[in-house]
């Protein structure tokens, strides 16, 4: 565990609405280790995106946040961010510093008013340096590592100059600039087109060799996943219900919600022409939940007056491999339920 | 660029004839004349109406021509020689008449411009930042209160404390021993000395709106992605906020200036004859009553001029401020 870089344990963001209570983010644990890539799926909706701010400290102010997160510096001792006081210094020095990240929208991402080099340098002079012409060279070199030409004349562009491709890569210049220990990417091909992704996607990864960061991808792209991660962790209405290696993923699956997934991939070949499964139903709103699998009104292996009961804990049902279902007797065992499953008229 | 400035400076003639054209007629367009008035006066205080006196200012002022011809002999010298013609009612030249007014209006209407900026600014900024919290609230009530109430009904409760707590009266723009003195550096400074009273008196109902306006477009900015963005660079919360969010925020504000400015000057003409002071708003009002055309319409193009000067100054500070607009405006 000494390679550990981040440990999130039972991280919970609720947000109190007028609506009621919001369980954005219910209770999520898992550990990235250094260099590692790991993949957070799930649909929109699902909380991932909550649960990486979260972990920033970015969610809004009113957020009611728990649990642990545990960042594990180069030098120094560990700290618990979620103990930190969200506008305080030392998260600041964490964000952009040590943990960096890279937003969906490149659009409007930037600030439209200044220019791309401004909002580069500026991080780079909190974090790095505080000469301007130091700055303004690091920057420089950074927009030419990721692939812009004439970086010294980008820099004094405005973002509505750039295309979009190229903002998404002055977004990663802009978030590599301080050579960060974990970059987050929440989404950052999904507003790209197909062609501009793939090469978005290789230089993350040519980076990623080059630096030697953590990296935390969000998506709802398993394309993108199986060509980015090592790990997994699949999200359903703010709780982990999945979490593998990215292999087993696609072949061994073992919570009905993943299968459902990956089984609802278009297919190219001699499948191609049968019609794409889908999912049944929506994803309900995760206000005022009642407890119990969020997955049971739309899974086809529900076991009724089980899993409307009693949320399914994650648990490991094979090596290196943990899913949070009742078809498991692992998890019935480890949510104490066996003697629950008896009453309930349970098929499997 | 270039191009896009000599556009605008064109544009900027043709509003301008236009308005020339229309206030004439509809300064106008009340029936009757100046000398008509002139005749009703004198029969009412018992004068003789000299008919062969009427006749001669009808032929010196061309009071008997069409309409259009009376435009162009108004029109024509002040384009060639820029002479504003003659005030019928004081039987003087138009120009010296005004001078010293528009100056005067021109200096309070922008020292209240500036004052409603100073104090709207930073209790926009607070109010957003602390939204629904006491201070929100209490600034929300005062300025709807500042909104709600008429000018000159804040202008006499100004006169009412200034008297009876200061013991000072509060008319006009200068004290009584520098009413007729010709400009001197103690006769600004005891300008300066009164200018405070109408400036908070013509400001506070623009003062409130904007306050509305700039807490509302702030709360709008900082749900935005790039202040996201800024925070998770590690910026200090006070900065991002006053490089991001209140930069962007300023832009319609930047662009409001233009229209603010008629409404100061049109909305300060009644607080003017309240509080007695020697702006063009009453002597306009008086002009428009007695139907003087050529003050009246001289007055009102040179109110144009400056408002569309004001224009055009909001939308180069606006292309100063936005990228994206200047991009635009020079391709």
């Amino acid at each position: 565990m000494d390679d550990v870089l981040l440990d999130v344990q039972n991280l919970k963001t609720h947000l109190p609405l007028e609506e009621g209570l919001l369980k954005a983010v219910d209770g999520i644990s898992f550990a990235i280790r250094r260099g590692e890539t790991i993949g957070l799926v799930g649909e929109s909706g699902c909380g991932k995106s909550m649960a990486v701010r979260s972990i920033m400290r970015l969610a809004p102010n009113f957020a009611d946040i728990s649990g642990r997160v545990i960042y594990h510096p180069q030098e120094g001792d560990p700290v618990d961010i979620v103990r930190l006081d969200a506008h305080g210094e030392r998260i600041r020095d964490i964000r952009g510093g040590e943990i960096a990240m890279i937003f969906q929208e490149p659009m409007t991402s930037f600030s439209p008013l200044h220019t791309i080099g401004n909002q580069i340098t500026e991080a780079i002079r909190v974090h790095r340096t505080q000469d301007r012409k130091e700055a303004r060279k690091i920057a420089i070199d950074l927009l030419g590592r990721v692939g812009m030409s004439n970086p010294s004349q980008r820099m004094s562009e405005h973002p509505h100059q750039l295309s979009g491709g190229m903002r998404q890569r002055a977004m990663i210049a802009m978030a590599l600039s301080c050579e960060p220990s974990l970059l987050i990417a929440d989404e950052p091909t999904t507003a790209l087109d197909v062609t501009v992704q793939a090469q978005v996607l290789q230089l993350m990864r040519d980076l990623q060799d080059e630096f030697g960061m953590s990296i935390l991808y969000i998506t709802h792209d398993l394309g993108v996943i199986a060509r980015m991660v090592q790990h997994v962790a699949v999200m359903y209405l703010g709780k982990i219900v999945e979490f593998t290696d990215v292999d087993s993923l696609f072949y061994q699956a073992k919570h009905p919600y993943t299968s459902a997934l990956i089984k609802s991939i278009p297919k190219i070949g001699k499948k191609s022409r049968r019609r794409l499964e889908s999912i049944q139903g929506a994803v309900p709103v995760p206000i005022n939940r009642p407890p119990g699998c969020g997955f049971f009104p739309r899974c086809s292996v529900a076991i009724p007056g089980l899993c409307d009961r009693v949320d399914p804990p994650l648990v490991q049902v094979a090596p290196g491999h943990a899913a949070a279902c009742y078809v498991y007797p692992e998890v019935a065992e480890a949510a104490n339920v066996s003697e629950l499953e008896g009453q309930g008229n349970g098929t499997r | 660029m270039l191009n896009y400035l000599l556009r605008r400076l064109l544009y900027m003639v043709i509003v301008l004839f236009l308005v020339s054209i229309l206030s004439f007629y509809i300064i106008n367009l009340p029936p009757g004349s100046w000398i008509q008035n002139y005749a009703l006066e004198l029969e009412a205080s018992g004068d003789i109406v000299d008919q062969e006196e009427l006749d001669f200012l009808n032929k010196r002022y061309g009071l008997d021509l069409p309409l259009h011809e009376q435009y162009f002999r108004w029109v024509l010298p002040l384009i060639s020689k820029g002479d504003f013609g003659e005030s019928f009612e004081w039987g003087q030249p138009v120009w010296p008449l005004i001078e010293e007014r528009l100056f005067l209006t021109m200096t309070i209407s922008i020292a209240s411009i500036i004052f409603v900026y100073v104090v709207s600014v930073p209790i926009a900024l607070y109010s957003a930042i602390n939204q629904y919290s006491i201070g929100d609230y209490f600034f929300s009530f005062m300025g709807l209160i500042g909104l709600a109430t008429p000018n000159f009904l804040i202008a006499l409760v100004f006169m009412i404390i200034m008297l009876r707590v200061f013991g000072v009266t509060p008319g006009g723009l200068f004290s009584p021993e520098y009413l007729r003195e010709p400009w001197s550096l103690a006769k600004f400074w005891d300008m300066l000395t009164h200018l405070p009273v109408p400036v908070i008196v013509i400001g506070t109902a623009g003062t409130a709106s904007l306050i509305r306006i700039l807490r509302a477009q702030l709360l709008d900015e900082f749900q935005k992605q790039y202040v996201l963005t800024a925070r998770s660079k590690g910026l200090r919360e006070r900065f991002l906020i006053i490089k991001y969010p209140l930069r962007m925020a300023f832009n319609p504000i930047v662009s409001g200036i233009g229209s603010l400015l008629p409404q100061i000057v049109s909305g300060s003409a009644i607080v003017s004859i309240v509080l007695g002071l020697p702006t063009t708003g009453p002597l306009l009002l008086r002009a428009l009553i007695a139907q003087d055309t050529y003050a009246a319409a001289s007055m009102l193009l040179m109110l144009s001029v400056l408002t569309v000067l004001g224009v055009f100054l909001s939308d180069m500070l606006l292309m100063w401020l936005d990228p994206r607009i200047r991009y635009e405006r020079a391709n």
